[in-house]
C-alpha cells in the first residue's frame, strides 16, 4: 500500500469532516462485502463498522493512503471470514437492537445460494471473488488488499471460479 | 464471460441494490423521529464497537459548537447510598451534538436494561433468574453486568482481567491458554468463557473495562461510550453530553431504574462525561433475616425511612427488590419457583406466566402475623415473563 506525502495534519475538525465523508462514500459498499463474506445479514453491518472505526482510529496515518477503502476492506475481508468475528459482531448487534434484527435486507435466494457456495470456497478464493464482484475491483486493486501477487491473485479468481461452475453444473448448462 | 461469471456479477448486483435499500432505510428512520420528536428523540443511529480507547474531544470537537443551549436545570444533589438521586453539575457548555448524542445515549441505556429477560443467553453468561425482575429488568449489578457481559469484547477484556490478576501460576497460564484458543476462531468456547468470566467478577477488586461504543452517525457526529465494571459496580461514561438539557430528573431515574432496576447515581461532570452508576443496596445482616419455610427466607432492610424486601432461598443469594415500593418477589428455591407477596391486602391467587406462553396460577398461602403470601410453582426452563394477581 503506497502513502501519499500530505505533509497536512489536519486539525480536529477537518479530521472528522474528512472520515465522515469517506465513512459516507463507503459505508454501503464495505457492508455488502462483510455481509457476502460473512453470511451475517445481521453482523455485518457491525463488521464493516469494525472496519471502518480501525480505520477511525488511524486515520490521521489511513487518510494518507493513496486508497484507505482499499485498507477498510483488507481489514473487514480478514474479519468477516473468521467465525468468531462473525458471532462477536452479531452479539453486539443484539445488544444494540435489542432483539434479532436484520439490517441488510434479503437478496434474491438463487443470489444467497451462489454467496453461500463463495462461502464454502477457501478463505483467499471467497475473498478475491467478493473483492471482484461485489467491488468491481481489478486484480492488482485485489492484490492490495490480499497483501499477495497479482498472479496469485488470478489464480484464487480462477480456481475459485471453477469450483463454483463444478458446484453448480446442472447438465443442462455450461457454467464454465 | 463464462456463465458462473455472469452468475457473479448478477448476484454482486442484487447485494448492491440491497446495500442502497439499507442506507434509504435508515436515513428514512432517523428524518421520521426527528420530526416526531426533535432531537430529544431515540434516533436510530449507528454503534461501532471499539477495541480500545479514543479521545473524548476528539470524537466531538468538530461539532456544531455555535448551537448553546440554555443552562441546565438544578437537580437533587447526590448520594451513592440514596436510591434514585441524581446529580446534574452545570454544564459550562453544550451542542447540538451533544445533546444528540445524549439521546443515543439514553436510548441504548433503555435498551440494554430493557432486554435482560432471563433466558437462554443470560444463564450462558452465568446469570440467575435473581438478577433479573419480574418484568424483565436487570434489578442487580448482576444483572446488569450480564447484559454488558455479551458483548464478546467484554468477555474478552473481563477474562483477560482476570488473568493479569490470577495468583495461581499454573491457573493463569490455563486462562492464557483458553484466551488464545479464543483468539484462535473457537467461538463455542468462548461463550463458555462469557459465562466463566462473569462468575469471577466479584474477585476483581479494579476498574475493568468492559465494552467500548463508538456511537456515529455521518451528518450528526460522534461521541464515545466505555461500559466500565468498577469496584462492584457497573458504570457508563460518555464523552461530551450533558443529560439535562434534554432528559428530566424523572426520566434519568426511569432510565436508570430501566437498567439497574435498583438504584443508581448519575453524575455529569466538567470534564464532559457521563458517569452512570449501578448502587448496591445494604445487604441484610444475619438477625434481620425472617425464615418463611425451610428454604426461603425475607428480609427488610431500612434504606434511611424506606424498607427494602430482600429474598433469600436455599439456591439463591440474598436478592434486593427494585424498590422500595416493591410488594411482591419471586425466587427460585429447590426444584421451585416461589413468588411472595406482601400484604396488606394479599390476592387469593397469582398467575405466573412462562416465555413460552403458557401459565399457571397458585393460591397463596398465608401468612397472617407477617402478613405475606407464598405460593410455589414448579420452575421451568422457560423465563419468566411476570407474575400477575387474579
Amino acid at each position: 500500500m503506497t502513502i501519499k506525502d500530505t505533509e497536512h495534519q489536519p486539525d480536529a475538525a477537518a479530521f472528522r469532516e474528512s472520515f465522515e465523508a469517506f465513512y459516507t462514500r463507503e459505508i454501503k459498499a464495505v457492508i455488502g462485502l462483510a455481509y457476502v463474506l460473512s453470511g451475517s445479514r445481521l453482523g455485518a453491518e457491525d463488521l464493516a463498522q469494525e472496519g471502518f472505526l480501525a480505520a477511525y482510529r488511524h486515520w490521521d496515518r489511513i487518510s494518507r493512503y493513496d486508497d484507505p477503502g482499499a485498507w477498510v476492506r483488507r481489514v473487514v475481508a480478514n474479519r468477516a471470514v473468521s467465525g468468531f468475528r462473525r458471532r462477536k459482531a452479531e452479539a453486539k448487534a443484539l445488544v444494540r437492537l435489542r432483539t434479532p434484527h436484520h439490517y441488510v435486507p434479503e437478496i434474491p435466494a438463487e443470489s444467497d445460494a451462489l454467496w453461500q457456495e463463495v462461502r464454502r470456497l477457501p478463505l483467499r478464493q471467497r475473498q478475491a471473488i467478493a473483492l471482484r464482484y461485489l467491488d468491481s475491483l481489478k486484480t492488482d486493486e485485489i492484490a492490495q488488499i490480499l497483501e499477495c501477487s497479482e498472479n496469485t491473485v488470478k489464480t484464487h479468481l480462477r480456481r475459485g471460479t471453477e469450483r463454483l461452475a463444478s458446484k453448480f453444473t446442472t447438465g443442462r448448462e455450461d457454467w464454465t | 464471460m463464462t456463465m458462473i461469471e455472469d452468475r457473479l456479477e448478477e448476484a454482486a448486483r442484487d447485494v448492491r441494490q440491497a446495500m442502497a435499500g439499507v442506507a434509504a432505510r435508515s436515513a428514512g428512520q432517523v428524518k421520521a423521529r426527528r420530526q416526531r420528536q426533535n432531537v430529544v428523540a431515540a434516533l436510530t443511529v449507528t454503534v461501532v464497537v471499539a477495541a480500545g480507547f479514543l479521545a473524548v474531544e476528539r470524537a466531538i470537537n468538530a461539532g456544531s459548537m455555535a448551537d448553546p443551549v440554555p443552562p441546565p436545570v438544578a437537580a437533587a444533589p447526590a448520594d451513592d447510598t440514596t436510591p434514585n438521586t441524581v446529580e446534574v453539575t452545570p454544564a459550562p457548555e453544550k451542542t447540538e451534538v451533544a445533546r444528540y448524542w445524549a439521546a443515543v445515549l439514553a436510548n441504548w441505556v433503555d435498551a440494554v436494561g430493557r432486554m435482560n429477560t432471563f433466558g437462554p443467553y443470560e444463564r450462558e453468561l452465568g446469570a440467575s433468574p435473581a438478577d433479573f425482575s419480574e418484568t424483565g429488568d436487570a434489578r442487580t449489578a448482576e444483572g446488569a453486568l450480564a447484559a454488558t457481559v455479551i458483548s464478546a469484547d467484554a468477555a474478552l477484556t473481563v477474562t483477560a482481567e482476570f488473568h493479569k490478576r490470577a495468583e495461581d501460576q499454573d491457573g493463569r497460564a490455563a486462562m492464557e491458554a483458553e484466551v488464545s484458543e479464543l483468539m484462535a476462531d473457537d467461538a463455542t468456547r468462548h461463550v463458555d468463557t462469557i459465562g466463566h468470566g462473569h462468575n469471577l467478577d466479584s474477585e476483581l477488586t479494579g476498574e475493568v473495562e468492559l465494552a467500548e461504543y463508538f456511537l456515529t452517525e455521518p451528518d450528526r457526529g460522534s461521541a464515545l461510550m466505555t461500559v466500565v465494571f468498577s469496584r462492584g459496580r457497573l458504570e457508563v461514561k460518555v464523552d461530551a453530553t450533558d443529560p439535562s438539557q434534554l432528559l428530566t430528573q424523572d426520566q434519568i431515574v426511569g432510565i436508570a431504574t430501566g437498567m439497574t432496576g435498583t438504584a443508581h447515581s448519575l453524575i455529569w461532570d466538567p470534564d464532559h462525561s457521563l458517569t452512570f452508576t449501578v448502587w448496591e443496596p445494604p445487604e441484610p445482616t444475619d438477625d434481620q433475616w425472617v425464615p418463611l419455610d425451610d428454604d426461603v427466607s425475607i428480609a427488610w432492610v431500612d434504606e434511611g425511612g424506606n424498607d427494602r424486601l430482600w429474598v433469600r432461598t436455599d439456591i439463591q443469594e440474598p436478592t434486593p427488590a427494585v424498590s422500595s415500593d416493591t410488594r411482591s418477589m419471586n425466587a427460585y428455591a429447590g426444584d421451585e419457583f416461589v413468588v411472595i407477596v406482601l400484604g396488606p391486602p394479599i390476592p387469593d391467587f397469582v398467575t405466573v406466566i412462562w416465555d413460552d406462553g403458557s401459565s399457571e396460577s397458585s393460591q397463596l398461602d398465608w401468612d397472617t402475623e407477617l402478613d405475606i403470601g407464598l405460593a410455589r410453582f414448579q420452575a421451568r426452563d422457560a423465563a419468566l415473563v411476570s407474575v400477575e394477581g387474579p
